[in-house]
């Protein structure tokens, strides 16, 4: 988990990335971080999503439970 | 006979990536301009769906993969004399950046860029194109007239065709062979639905930035194609053709 917040704290340049709110929460995200969580899913998790099934989740930590149960 | 200054009548014209989308449509209007029409693509299936589209006879279709040189090569050595020649290969990718790979740089460079550089070689080397043919490269409105985040990768194959496509209109001019392109802005074409990285509602909002809202038509860049391979466009040669419905006036 830790690894993969890292990740998206990067992409969203924000180094204290709270888990527990949305993406949409954020000022910072945008279509071009949409398009990075995807390309991120892709070649490190080898999974893929929509960028609104990504917007959707209820908090960052939510997805990010999502995307490790399907490692 | 009607005054037609775009008529394709006696003309023989090779039209690539003929399957789908911007190709078939080219495919079709060309045949209804009175052109012959040689038509390829990869899928022998899809192809033989655009080839019962064509209006006339006389028509002919040759399943290649032009990423591959072999086929190349064996493509333009089965071909009549051309009066012009459509190139409409072409995939898409979206990816930001830090994700890059270099098997992705390459695949696209390969199917988007090289395939056309080594095809209009062929063309020439072997004298395939007849004085006053017109050569037409499908390029894009991005990569060359505004760039997408997002989209480098695309924007950068079709940059480099764009300046291909102006080179070839140098060295070929005296040999009475013209070369332009035409660079259209989203259509609606299989590139254009939702997908993984791009969803119905983006698209919706997208539609929005063009003044004249709508994405466009395969016919509508077909149309355009058709005049500059007919005579019409004589003295035309290294011109990108802005298909856009005005998008890239607003940022």
């Amino acid at each position: 988990m830790e690894e993969l917040v890292s990740k998206l704290a990067e992409i969203l340049e924000i180094d204290d990335l709270d888990i527990t709110k949305k993406f949409t929460d954020y000022d910072e995200w945008d279509s071009l971080a949409g398009l990075s969580v995807l390309a991120l899913l892709d070649s490190d998790y080898n999974t893929t999503m929509s960028g609104k099934e990504i917007a959707a989740f209820e908090s960052i930590e939510a997805f990010c439970k999502e995307v490790l149960s399907r490692k | 006979m009607q005054y037609n200054p775009f008529s394709l009548e006696d003309k023989t014209i090779l039209v690539t990536g003929a399957s789908s989308g911007i190709g078939q449509s080219t495919a079709v209007e060309c045949s209804k301009m009175g052109a012959k029409v040689i038509i390829t693509a990869r899928n022998p299936d899809r192809l033989q769906e655009t080839f019962e589209m064509l209006h006339g006879i006389g028509h002919q279709q040759i399943v290649a993969d032009l990423s591959n040189e072999v086929d190349i090569v064996n493509l333009v050595d089965r071909l009549p004399k051309l009066d012009g020649c459509v190139n409409n290969v072409g995939i898409v990718m979206t990816k930001p950046l830090p994700f890059y790979k270099r098997e992705d740089v390459d695949r696209m460079f390969n199917t988007n860029t090289f395939s056309i550089v080594f095809i209009v070689q062929q063309l020439v080397k072997k004298k395939v194109l007849n004085r006053n043919s017109s050569i037409v490269i499908t390029t894009s409105a991005g990569g060359v007239f505004g760039n997408t985040p997002g989209n480098g990768i695309y924007d950068m194959t079709k940059s480099a065709l764009h300046s291909f496509m102006q080179t070839a209109a140098l060295e070929l001019a005296h040999k009475g062979i013209r070369c332009n392109s035409v660079n259209p802005a989203m259509v609606n074409t299989r590139m254009a639905e939702p997908s993984g990285s791009i969803s119905e509602e983006q698209i919706q909002l997208d539609k929005k930035r063009y003044p004249l809202c709508r994405y466009g038509e395969p016919k509508d860049i077909a149309l355009a194609i058709i005049y500059l391979l007919s005579d019409a466009s004589s003295w035309v040669t290294g011109t990108a053709l802005k298909i856009d419905g005005g998008r890239n006036l607003v940022r």
